[in-house]
């Protein structure tokens, strides 16, 4: 896994912690019928003193679609990010990184390769710049050196999934089967949901004649990542070899409608290799912009990380992660109407994940927009009726807003799912609080 | 004392033997291989030029493939190379042409283009060579970017331009590989055409601007089907391109080979093709088609990609006695060994493990050739290298325009090295090479190469390792099939080892080569048994006992 990939999910379950802190902290998670509680007084009435929407303006204009820029000009901008960042954090290996990764966008191998060096000399075991160098070297045909680059990670302890993938590879490139097999079959264990690693395994059991198992590697590489030309392709030949011939030629049929979907430059404006140069260098420019993102918010230089950010999200708005690492950021500025803009945005995005929704709520109700929060929570349990986190996050909702009827009637379906002491115990504090406000239990 | 002394001796090789090999099973021995350049005593000087004028049309980039053969049946190879022309808004003055070296033994080479009536001034690109008249004399067909032409072979030192009299001209397309073979067995060879894409200068105008700093390439344009034409035995051909299946599927095709694939004694043929899925036709035995590269194994790589592919030789690189394919590829591809698998017709991509590709993967590879180059009984291989484009090293960092070739050593266990850079001055020198042939041109049992280079010089490369392995070169004539025998199989038993080779036809990158068939035999000097499997529907067989090693020996049919 690659430096970047690590900063972005380092920068998601930092964002996700805090924002379950501020879920934890602000509104919902107080003692209900505390006296310190911030939203029920004493005598049992709301803190939060109107439901009249109060959302705060929003300063950011977030793009939904695509961004569409010219090659040079966003190659000028990957190189003027590279700057910033080695400029702006030179004593942090990861600005080095990103750096590196510029370069080697840009074919500039040879700066690439003393970036990386420089990363590494910051902080050597940082695994990022190793996976770099070893795709360097494997495009130079230095398999053995590539290998032995990949190595280290391990002996510094990195394992994921895509360093058992390139270490299979570049063993593969050398001739050594058996330590191919042996580097696949371990990622596969430790990863059995990485449809990369199932196919890569697929491929190389096929090279050593474990067809049976080959084909079964390849059909759940395709059940976890879908059709591709290449799975198909490789499962067809595996088919063939078993003396499957007519599941062979079924698989071949779909791979000829997928080819036939594919797209093909015949006949439009553009050079094919100006496509899918153009495709390769932007989904090489979010990773860029999103790791240079997570670099300022490490560094707690949040305006900066918000416009890469930003940036990321220009080059791709499908993308989950950089959203919520940008609420995060948000958040940090107190920029609350465009986390809620971003919040809105990441629940489309995520629509079946109830803690985004609680983490709209939550923030709505910090600014004191009760009709987003509980609308917010309506619809989670519209989708999940059955969630937990939602039941217990609108009983408090409804509590803090002094609508105990609502709060006994969704803590009674929670008590349907679950009836464990804490739950109890929230029972019994809505009560206590409802008995305050003079609304006993029925 | 006598067998306890072979014993001793056969102890001390076998430990020598293993003590020779490095650890992960890699000979530490350095190889005998050794091409030394000869071009300039051999008088092959040929230039060839790309045509342009700096636009980068894809033409350009092509260079061009050669053939080898002995077009005077004096017993010696003679080398037509082919040459580019002027494109939009060029001149070359002289205009440039195709020539023909004629062997006069010793590597020595006169230029006869003209007294050939070889001087063909088109934009060429594919060439082979057979007997398609059955007259006794190699005739040559040649691709063009525009329409292509058949030499017919006089037998009197000249050629014929019959294309109109024949029909092949095929229209007026961007050929690619060709390849004579007898598609129903009917004893005459057939032509098979290989096309590349729909190539216009406006649209590559038009598409150049955003193209930079690459120039359009073959996904930009549609690709061609290919086309096939049946011989009718009266000197004209018939377009069966339709009712073949040859025209069902289309891709942009470079080079070509004709051979038996699958083992069911008819002709297939394998297409290469630059980022598109690989083309296997395979025959029914009747001249009807059916492409089966996908559930073949020879579609795509071992990691599932279509690789820019650009030439294919055919040859048994593991020794199991099937007939594997080497296709050269784009750079940061591996080229791709298809191993053919047992019965055969399926294939595994098994260049990575097979270290074949190791050293030509940063490059971007053309010609190449599978023989035993030290003769020592296994198939090694020649690759082509250098990028298409002038500015490749700025784009591209890890490779050039300019590369040396490669040479890989074939150490068993369908294992290879490279011994390029012990294998002669001549593997050192960087140019962007395209087609090559391979054949013994100095008739010393070794196997030589020419080399053409794209706009540059030609390259004539002689075989001089000095390891004192013996071999056996086979001419094969048949009589009841095609003269040629092209789609005969030969085994060569001997001392409990078997070799295998098919006549094959249209080789390389858009190129041909090797109609006699080169055998290495490392020390023996003794064959048992000569088998050979005759083409056609009667499947004959000649078996020859005791042949003495380090001959050339013609074997005809029935004789």
């Amino acid at each position: 896994m690659s430096k970047l990939v690590k900063i972005v999910l380092t920068g998601v379950l930092v964002a996700a912690a805090i924002i379950g802190v501020v879920v934890v902290i602000t509104p919902f998670s107080d003692e209900v019928t505390s006296r310190d509680s911030s939203q029920v007084s004493d005598n049992g009435s709301p803190l939060v003193p109107s439901l009249a929407p109060k959302r705060p303006p929003t300063t950011l204009d977030l793009p939904k679609v695509r961004l569409v820029k010219e090659t040079k000009a966003l190659q000028e901008e990957l190189r003027e990010a590279a700057r910033v960042m080695t400029e702006t954090f030179p004593e942090d290996s990861g600005s080095w990184h990103l750096a590196a990764q510029v370069e080697s966008e840009l074919s500039q191998s040879a700066k690439a390769e003393e970036y990386w060096g420089r990363s590494l000399e910051l902080k050597p075991r940082h695994f990022g710049p190793y996976l770099g160098l070893a795709e360097l070297l494997t495009s130079k045909g230095q398999f053995q050196d590539a290998t032995q680059v990949l190595q280290k990670v391990f002996e510094l302890g990195g394992s994921t999934g895509e360093v058992y993938l390139k270490l299979g590879e570049a063993y593969e490139n050398q001739g050594m089967l058996k330590e191919s097999l042996e580097a696949l079959t371990t990622g596969v264990k430790l990863f059995p949901q990485e449809s990369r690693l199932l196919y890569g395994l697929g491929r190389l059991q096929a090279q050593s004649e474990q067809l049976s198992e080959a084909e079964e590697n390849l059909k759940r590489a395709i059940a976890l990542g879908g059709e591709s030309k290449q799975t198909l392709s490789t499962l067809a030949g595996v088919l063939m070899r078993l003396e499957k011939r007519d599941e062979a030629i079924t698989v071949r049929e779909r791979l000829k409608e997928i080819s036939n979907q594919a797209s093909s430059a015949t006949g439009q404006g553009e050079s094919a290799f100006q496509l899918a140069y153009d495709a390769a260098l932007s989904i090489a420019a979010f990773r860029i912009f999103e790791g240079c993102g997570n670099l300022c918010y490490q560094q707690r230089r949040y305006p900066l990380a918000e416009k890469y950010l930003v940036r990321a999200i220009g080059q791709d708005p499908s993308v989950s992660s950089v959203w919520i690492a940008l609420s995060e950021v948000l958040l940090h500025q107190s920029k609350y109407g465009d986390v809620i803009q971003v919040l809105e945005q990441i629940n489309v995005l995520e629509p079946k994940n109830m803690i985004h929704r609680v983490n709209l709520a939550s923030i709505a109700l910090k600014v004191g927009d009760v009709r987003l929060a509980e609308s917010a929570l309506d619809e989670a349990l519209k989708i999940d009726p059955n969630s937990e986190l939602v039941l217990v996050t609108l009983t408090k909702l409804h509590a803090a807003v002094g609508n105990f009827d609502k709060a006994k009637e969704a803590v009674a379906m929670l008590m349907k799912l679950n009836s464990s002491p804490d739950v109890l115990q929230l029972k019994d504090r809505i009560e206590k609080a409802a008995n305050q406000a003079g609304t006993p239990s029925s | 004392m006598t067998k306890c002394l072979f014993f001793v001796v056969s102890m001390i090789a076998m430990v020598l033997s293993f003590w020779l090999r490095s650890g992960d099973g890699e000979p530490t021995h350095p190889s005998t291989i050794q091409f030394t350049d000869v071009t300039e005593s051999s008088k092959i000087l040929f230039r060839h030029h790309d045509g342009g004028v700096g636009e980068r049309f894809l033409p350009e980039h092509m260079g061009a493939g050669l053939c080898s053969f002995d077009a005077d049946n004096d017993g010696l190879i003679d080398v037509y190379l082919l040459n580019g022309a002027p494109l939009l808004g060029a001149k070359i003055n002289p205009p440039p042409s195709n020539q023909f070296f004629r062997n006069v033994g010793d590597f020595q080479f006169r230029n006869f283009t003209v007294p050939s009536g070889l001087q063909d001034h088109s934009y060429s690109l594919g060439v082979t060579a057979a007997d398609f008249d059955n007259d006794g004399f190699q005739d040559l067909y040649v691709s063009n970017f525009g329409k292509n032409c058949l030499f017919k072979n006089s037998g009197d030192g000249t050629f014929e331009d019959v294309t109109q009299i024949a029909g092949v001209a095929d229209g007026d397309k961007f050929g690619a590989g060709v390849t004579f073979l007898d598609v129903d067995g009917d004893g005459l060879l057939d032509l098979f055409v290989g096309n590349y894409v729909n190539f216009s200068f406006e649209r590559h105008r038009q598409l150049a601007p955003s193209a930079h700093p690459y120039s359009p390439g073959p996904k930009d344009y549609a690709p061609t089907p290919d086309t096939l034409f049946r011989n009718n035995g009266d000197g004209t051909f018939s377009d069966i391109s339709k009712q073949s299946g040859i025209s069902s599927v289309a891709g942009p095709s470079m080079g070509v080979v004709a051979g038996d694939f699958d083992f069911d004694q008819d002709c297939d043929i394998f297409v290469a093709c630059d980022g598109a899925p690989n083309l296997l036709y395979v025959n029914n035995g009747k001249g009807e088609f059916t492409e089966e590269a996908i559930l073949a194994g020879v579609a795509i790589d071992s990691r599932g990609i279509a690789n820019g592919s650009m030439g294919v030789d055919s040859a048994d690189l593991n020794g199991d006695g099937l007939a594997d394919l080497l296709v050269t590829s784009y750079s940061q591809q591996q080229p791709e060994f298809f191993r053919n698998l047992s019965p055969g017709g399926i294939f595994e991509d098994y260049s990575r493990l097979s270290r074949i590709g190791t050293e030509v993967y940063p490059h971007v590879n053309w010609g190449v050739g599978t023989f035993d180059f030290d003769s020592d009984g296994d198939i090694d291989a020649f690759i082509c290298n250098g990028h298409l484009l002038e500015n490749a090293k700025e784009i591209e960092p890890q490779t050039d325009f300019g590369v040396p070739n490669t040479v890989m050593e074939n150490i068993g266990n369908t294992k290879f090295r490279s011994v390029t850079a012990n294998s002669g001055e001549a593997l050192r020198q960087a140019r962007s090479s395209r087609g090559a042939a391979f054949d013994d041109f100095d008739a010393d049992g070794r196997i030589d190469a020419v080399i053409l280079n794209c706009d540059s010089e030609a390259q004539a490369l002689r075989n001089s390792n000095q390891n004192g392995n013996s071999w056996l070169i086979l001419d094969l004539v048949s009589t009841s099939a095609n003269r040629d025998a092209i789609g005969a199989k030969v085994w060569v038993h001997s001392n409990g080892k078997k070799l295998y080779l098919e006549r094959i036809n249209g080789r390389g990158y858009q190129s041909h080569y090797g109609k006699r068939l080169h055998f290495g035999l490392g020390q023996l000097k003794k064959i048992d048994r000569i088998e050979v499997l005759w083409p056609g529907t009667q499947h004959f067989h000649t078996v020859i006992e005791n042949v003495s090693a380090n001959q050339i020996k013609t074997i005809v049919e029935g004789l």
